[in-house]
């Protein structure tokens, strides 16, 4: 008798991440059969867009595209932009964009470890980590003045330099850092429930990795040694030592170690690129708003993986064509393999795993009550109260 | 001594005008029929074996599909494609990781990968005009009132 299987749609409204994306997978009792995605709930049409605007109004388009690694997708597209120009950038702007992409790259391996501690109910590893990143979150808004959309990156260099006393607190962030990383690795090898939970699920074979062209901590976990910052160096890591992170395990459990270990060699360069911070200019002064006509393509390595930005010029000060592969895109077809043959409950962190992108733009400053800084919470009839005087005092207004 | 890419890439591609634009950046021609033999080449023979993605774009007098595979250096592979019969063989059967560029190309080019397992719709609604591409240059973007027109006219 032919074995009967059920199709269950999952999403597209908030399938287990929140972020569009819809699932149908070919159950037989818990056992997931098959699996198939359909994307592009989010498409924006950005690509077509940015033929209507010039290079400058395209940086802060792309900015846009995603909300954890913005600097990302600004490099790979000002790369391609500098080498058609033939720029040669200033050393100390090279070694500013790559400390913001390490720093980057630390709040998103913290967030993912927090969704990945959430998908599988361990919520105080969830808050625990997300705590830490803040950490970082504020010193990625103390140098370039905003936490999630860095706008630090121009075409020839970047937009803002560093301070002894910022450069001091980067280290002592570096330092907490490392602690911390070191008390999750050892959770997230030792701690037994969730050890069960990750251990031997969403197992993808090196050779299947390949083939389906993963990248980035999903592929390297699956012991595929690729790392675009070795194997195409950008920016300053061609100054930089460090060392690419693969396990063999192919499962979750390595996805996770890689990504943990991959924290403590971002904080090794972040302390070698402040040892070695060059003087000098920051930008290149005067850049030309026609680009020569031509095609490049920049590699980079996003903290999810490869992130490919295709740019062509006509000539003018608008490009022909942008053309951006965001990392995701290349894993998820693989992601939804990896889940065949587990069960059903193991779905949201298979998926989570290869760290897919969602926003987290919203924040809120609250101060109640602060005494110390003279900031008290007032009611509404205070507030009102409040104008009225103020009115009368200052204007002659009477109500 | 360095491998030289640019040589080898011309003696394998005779008629490709292999060149290089930047560091590790190399560019070759090949024409549609060849597509297949050339990804192979290009793995087998050079252990290039990734491919990053495939680039789509409308050149206005054909369309250009750019594979570009990376590994130690990066190779495009450029395929010109009639206007008129926007068709080139599917790289799906050789590379896996084909199927989702394609696919998309598809939706916003309407270039045909023949041969393609699985030609679904990947980035465009489903209630979205078929022969419609909104990638191409001859597309223009509807314009809307923008939000301040629209309070004004309320």
């Amino acid at each position: 008798m032919a074995e009967s299987t059920i199709k269950i749609p999952v999403g597209p409204q908030h399938p287990f991440l929140k972020e569009p994306c819809k699932f149908e997978f070919e159950i037989s009792g818990e056992e997931i059969r098959g699996a198939k995605i359909r994307m592009g709930y989010n498409h924006r049409g950005m690509e077509k867009a940015c033929e209507d605007r010039n290079y400058y109004q395209c940086l802060y388009l792309l900015e846009r595209i995603c909300g954890i690694c913005s600097h990302s997708h600004t490099t790979a597209y000002i790369q391609a932009v500098e080498s058609l120009l033939g720029l040669e950038l200033p050393k100390r702007g090279l070694y500013l964009r790559t400390l913001v992409c390490e720093l980057e790259r630390l709040h998103s391996h913290l967030l993912w470890l927090g969704v990945a501690a959430h998908e599988v109910g361990f919520d105080t590893l969830f808050m625990y980590t997300w705590r830490d990143r803040e950490l970082v979150m504020n010193i990625l808004e103390e140098i370039s003045g905003n936490r999630v959309n860095y706008a630090i990156n121009t075409v020839g260099g970047v937009r803002r330099d560093i301070t002894a006393e910022q450069r001091k607190k980067i280290l002592d962030l570096t330092k907490v850092v490392r602690e911390r990383v070191a008390y999750y690795a050892n959770i997230g090898t030792n701690e037994p429930s969730f050890m069960a939970r990750i251990q031997g699920v969403g197992k993808m074979s090196t050779e299947r990795a390949i083939e389906k062209c993963a990248v980035g901590p999903f592929a390297r976990a699956s012991n595929v040694d690729r790392d675009v910052r070795r194997d195409d160096p950008y920016a300053a890591y061609g100054d930089l030592e460090f060392k690419v992170i693969t396990s063999d395990s192919c499962d979750i459990l390595g996805r996770v170690v890689v990504r943990v270990l991959e924290m403590v060699e971002s904080c090794k360069m972040i302390d070698q690129l402040l040892d070695k911070l060059p003087e000098g200019e920051i930008a290149v002064q005067k850049v030309p708003r026609r680009v020569p006509a031509g095609a490049a393509v920049s590699r980079y390595e996003a903290p999810r993986g490869e992130d490919v930005h295709y740019v062509r010029s006509n000539g003018t000060d608008k490009p022909e064509r942008v053309k951006v592969r965001a990392p995701t895109l290349c894993n998820l077809e693989a992601a939804a393999e990896s889940v065949v043959g587990s069960y059903v409950a193991d779905i949201p962190i298979a998926i989570a795993s290869i760290d897919p992108c969602f926003s987290c733009t919203d924040r809120t400053t609250v101060l109640l009550n602060d005494r110390r800084r003279g900031v008290r919470m007032a009611t509404w009839e205070e507030l009102r109260r409040h104008g009225v005087d103020w009115y009368r005092q200052n204007k002659g207004i009477r109500f | 001594m360095k491998f030289d890419y640019e040589k080898e890439l011309q003696t394998l591609f005779p008629a490709g005008e292999a060149r290089k634009t930047a560091e590790r950046r190399y560019w070759v021609n090949v024409p549609p029929g060849e597509l297949h033999d050339a990804v192979r080449t290009l793995r087998g023979k050079l252990g290039i074996v990734h491919l990053s993605t495939i680039v789509g774009e409308d050149l206005r007098d054909a369309f250009l599909n750019s594979y570009i595979f990376s590994g130690e250096v990066v190779v495009t592979i450029c395929v010109r494609i009639d206007r008129d019969k926007p068709e080139v063989p599917s790289l799906a059967p050789v590379v896996d990781g084909a199927m989702v560029y394609e696919r998309e190309i598809h939706d916003l080019l309407g270039i045909v990968p023949v041969g393609h397992p699985d030609l679904r719709r990947q980035i465009l609604p489903e209630d979205w005009p078929e022969g419609v591409y909104p990638l191409r240059k001859d597309y223009v973007v509807a314009q809307g009132p923008t939000e301040t027109e629209k309070k004004e006219e309320a």
